[in-house]
């Protein structure tokens, strides 16, 4: 009599060969759309200057002095934004890549595991 | 004192600029946050391994701030170019690229640059705002009359709140500003404010308020500019615009717990009359002005109660605002400044016959003007083409020219809505302006009129106007016809309509093909039957209507009587003819004492003239000449059929065709003297009017009128 094949969800893995469950799809998106944002941002902060100097062409006194108040800080701030967004999209490409290493090191785990509890009459 | 210079141009050009990625970045907000939120609540609970996690931080909000704060900066940028332009003396419409100006600062009136800085501004106003208002409610209707030191007391606060409202008014272009303002005065203070509105104005006109002071522009006028800019911003809070409709105050202190029926009226009569001033002075958003010019139109009472409490209804300061002369009148004036709010306004079907459109039944009433006509000490015949003006231009500007500004004039929204008002015509008595206004509106939908009236044909192009019944179009020309500026309008969309039809068959006319023009000339005969229908009905009507009054006067007793007596100058209609009576001399017999055969016609032929009606044969040959003119003109504009019929003109009538054509071109009129174009032009010319001839029942409707 051959022996029976068990599935491997059958088994009770040990916790640490569990797969880890992670939302790849939200987490996907959500990094589609920081990615996104970023380049729009990186575009529009390096057409700015230009627009900023057209601007300021002729234009001189107290306004002039207010408006570049408010840019210097309002630029600081989008480029600071553009960069948070920037590692964010990072961190979960990170997550991403982490947690896929992991499920593949322990899906083999796994493999070995089953091989180990295996017995030609059933479970063990 | 310091000064600025700039060229406003290229501060208008970055505003633009940054604006564009501005726009580009709002929707990205919503995205963000959406896909953020959804990760943080998908990770929340999660044990996750070093290296797996991910700290997902607020990263949205920061973005939304940050995008609000770039608009308001790009936006004011432009208002400050706009303010350079202004104390410059500059014109807004012709602005040099390198147009430079220099001018005093304190002649520019903008906010701040800083949104954050915008705000706290308005933090610190509402704060003293709600300082001055924290003790002021609605006044009592009793107390306007009865305590007036209370009244005085409160038109001592009008320079308090004057003085912070002209601060205000700098910051009135910066909508944050605004928005802030009102929604952290909240809605007790906002709807409090309002209700001043009109406690000022009645303050004004007992003599409370220095006449000078001008409380209207002092107070009115700012308030309701900060109201319409935080309303148009799309940011207000709900309560608070909420509390600018609520009408009702008999829950108010220090109304409530009194016996609110016995001045409910004179109550609604205080808001309804705040909300008029504020919609009048203000710029609100094209809903916000629907929505109260809906208010009060339908639901404010029809006229003020005794005691009226309406506030700003002197007649002198009423002269130079006249259109606050009444509630209605007012809400329809600032429909006429704003198309799309007017375009809502009559889109509106809120009442208990859905389907029905019940604003457009405004346009056979007379909306605010007896009122009007009492606080302003006029009749309301003097007074009412005024009115009737401003009502006109409100639907000439909402169902003609916002669809045709804003590329929706065969929408489905819009077919709709026309089709709507071809019926509604049907039911109203409306003044001439108001129907030469439908005229107008009916000038897009020509083909489609046409269509419809030449009946179901597969040939024919389809009728973009739903639900229409030959009914409802007849009655539509036959109410719009009653006004002779009316008639010509329609006679020019008739023209258009021929000269259309012609151009399109243009080639085959020139070439002599007998069966051309055969969709067009359907269409023009239907639309000719249709006003000369419409035409001979009026007058028919003017007549039936005049008799029916002669035989209304015939039924008194003695009516001779009443005259020689002088009585029946009072049941007379038109008191002023009275002068042009037959002298009772001539009235009664001198030698036997009994009234003189015939005086009763006489007497009504005088008082109500006969109508000096139109033959149906005139009225044709004038369209006939119209349509001489027409028809060649369109075969004139059409190059193919411009050419072929001057080479046939070349072979018929050589000696003409060099002399018309020496010159190296040929004019119009010189196309016109053309045998074949006379010739070309008559046939359709006869088509159409052979046509709607015969379908006029040209016989019995020229028997019954023409003779």
């Amino acid at each position: 009599m051959p022996p029976t094949r068990i599935p491997p969800e059958d088994l009770a893995y040990p916790a640490h060969m569990q797969a880890i469950s992670f939302p790849t799809a939200a987490a996907q998106a959500a990094k589609t759309v920081c990615d996104r944002i970023a380049a729009l941002l990186n575009e529009h902060l390096l057409a700015r200057p230009g627009l900023v100097d057209g601007a300021r062409d002729g234009w001189e006194g107290g306004f002039r002095a207010e408006f570049d108040e408010t840019w210097r800080l309002q630029e600081v701030r989008l480029g600071a934004l553009k960069e948070d967004l920037q590692r964010l999209s990072g961190d979960i490409s990170t997550a991403l890549t982490n947690v896929s290493t992991i499920n593949v090191q322990r899906a083999a785990q796994r493999e070995e595991y089953r091989a180990q509890h295996q017995t030609p009459t059933g479970v063990h | 004192m310091a000064t600025s210079s700039a060229k406003p141009a290229r501060l208008l050009a970055y505003r633009e600029a940054g604006l564009a990625q501005v726009e580009a970045w709002e929707p990205e907000v919503g995205n963000l946050a959406s896909a953020l939120s959804e990760l943080r609540t998908a990770l929340s609970g999660r044990d996750l391994p070093d290296g797996c996690d991910v700290t997902v931080l607020f990263h949205e909000t920061w973005f939304d701030t940050l995008t609000r704060n770039q608009r308001h900066l790009d936006e004011w940028v432009g208002d400050v170019a706009n303010g350079f332009v202004r104390a410059g003396g500059g014109d807004p419409a012709n602005l040099g690229a390198d147009q430079s100006f220099t001018v005093d600062d304190s002649a520019i009136s903008v906010g701040f640059a800083s949104r954050a800085e915008s705000e706290a501004q308005a933090r610190e106003d509402a704060q003293a705002l709600d300082d001055i208002l924290g003790e002021y409610g609605l006044v009592h209707p009793y107390d306007i009359s009865n305590n007036p030191d209370l009244v005085q007391e409160l038109a001592d606060t009008y320079p308090e709140l004057r003085d912070i409202l002209a601060r205000a008014q700098r910051f009135a272009h910066d909508e944050s500003y605004a928005v802030a303002l009102v929604n952290e005065l909240g809605p007790q203070n906002v709807r409090t404010m309002a209700d001043l509105a009109n406690t000022f104005g009645i303050a004004h006109d007992q003599g409370h308020i220095d006449i000078d002071a001008d409380a209207y522009d002092g107070y009115v006028v700012p308030l309701a500019v900060i109201l319409g800019n935080a309303d148009r911003s799309g940011r207000m809070d709900d309560d608070v615009r909420e509390a600018l409709f609520d009408m009702d105050a008999t829950d108010e202190p220090p109304v409530a717990g009194t016996d609110g029926d016995t001045v409910s009226g004179e109550l609604a009569d205080m808001r309804y009359r705040s909300m008029a001033l504020l919609l009048h002075a203000g710029d609100f958003s094209a809903a916000t002005t629907a929505d109260m010019a809906y208010a009060i139109m339908h639901d404010s009472p029809i006229h003020p109660a005794f005691y009226d409490r309406s506030g700003f209804t002197n007649p002198v300061f009423l002269q130079d605002h006249r259109a606050l002369a009444s509630n209605e009148w007012a809400a329809l004036a600032a429909l006429e400044r704003d198309d799309h709010a007017a375009n809502l306004f009559y889109r509106m079907d809120r009442d208990e016959f859905p389907g029905e459109l019940e604003n457009l039944f405004v346009m056979g009433g007379d909306p605010g003007l007896r009122v009007a006509a009492e606080r302003l000490g006029v009749s309301p015949d003097d007074l009412r083409a005024e009115v009737q003006q401003t009502l006109a231009n409100t639907m000439t500007g909402g169902i003609l020219e916002y669809p045709l500004a804003s590329g929706t004039t065969y929408a489905p929204e819009t077919v709709e809505l026309v089709a709507r008002l071809v019926q509604a015509a049907n039911h109203v008595d409306a003044h001439d302006v108001v129907r030469t206004a439908m005229a107008q509106i009916s000038t897009p939908y020509t083909l489609d009129l046409a269509s419809a009236a030449a009946g179901p044909h597969d040939i024919l192009p389809p009728v973009r106007l739903p639900g229409l019944s030959d009914g409802d179009i007849d009655g539509f020309f036959q109410e719009v016809s009653g006004s002779e500026a009316a008639r010509v309008a329609l006679g020019q969309n008739a023209a258009a309509l021929v000269v259309d039809q012609i151009g399109l068959d243009a080639n085959a006319i020139a070439g002599g093909d007998g069966n051309a023009f055969g969709v067009g000339g359907t269409l023009a005969t239907a639309y000719y039957r249709e006003l000369g229908e419409a035409w001979h009905a009026v007058q028919v009507d003017e007549l039936a209507q005049r008799e029916a009054l002669v035989a209304g006067w015939r039924s008194f007793t003695d009516p001779v009587v009443d005259l020689v007596s002088g009585k029946i100058v009072e049941k007379i209609p038109v008191v002023n003819v009275a002068a042009d009576l037959p002298l009772a001399s001539n009235v009664v017999d001198g030698v036997t004492g009994a009234i003189r055969d015939g005086i009763n016609s006489a007497v009504y032929d005088n008082l109500i003239p006969r109508p000096e009606l139109e033959a149906m044969t005139t009225w044709r040959d004038a369209i006939q000449n119209d349509l001489r003119t027409v028809v060649p003109t369109a075969l004139y504009e059409d190059e193919a059929a411009r050419q072929t019929l001057l080479e046939r003109a070349r072979a018929g009538q050589p000696a003409l065709y060099a002399q018309i054509t020496a010159d190296g071109e040929v004019t119009l009129d010189e196309f016109m003297d053309l045998r074949a174009t006379a010739n070309a032009a008559e046939t359709q010319v006869e088509k159409i009017v052979t046509g709607f001839e015969a379908d006029m029942a040209f016989n019995e409707v020229f028997g019954e009128v023409g003779g």
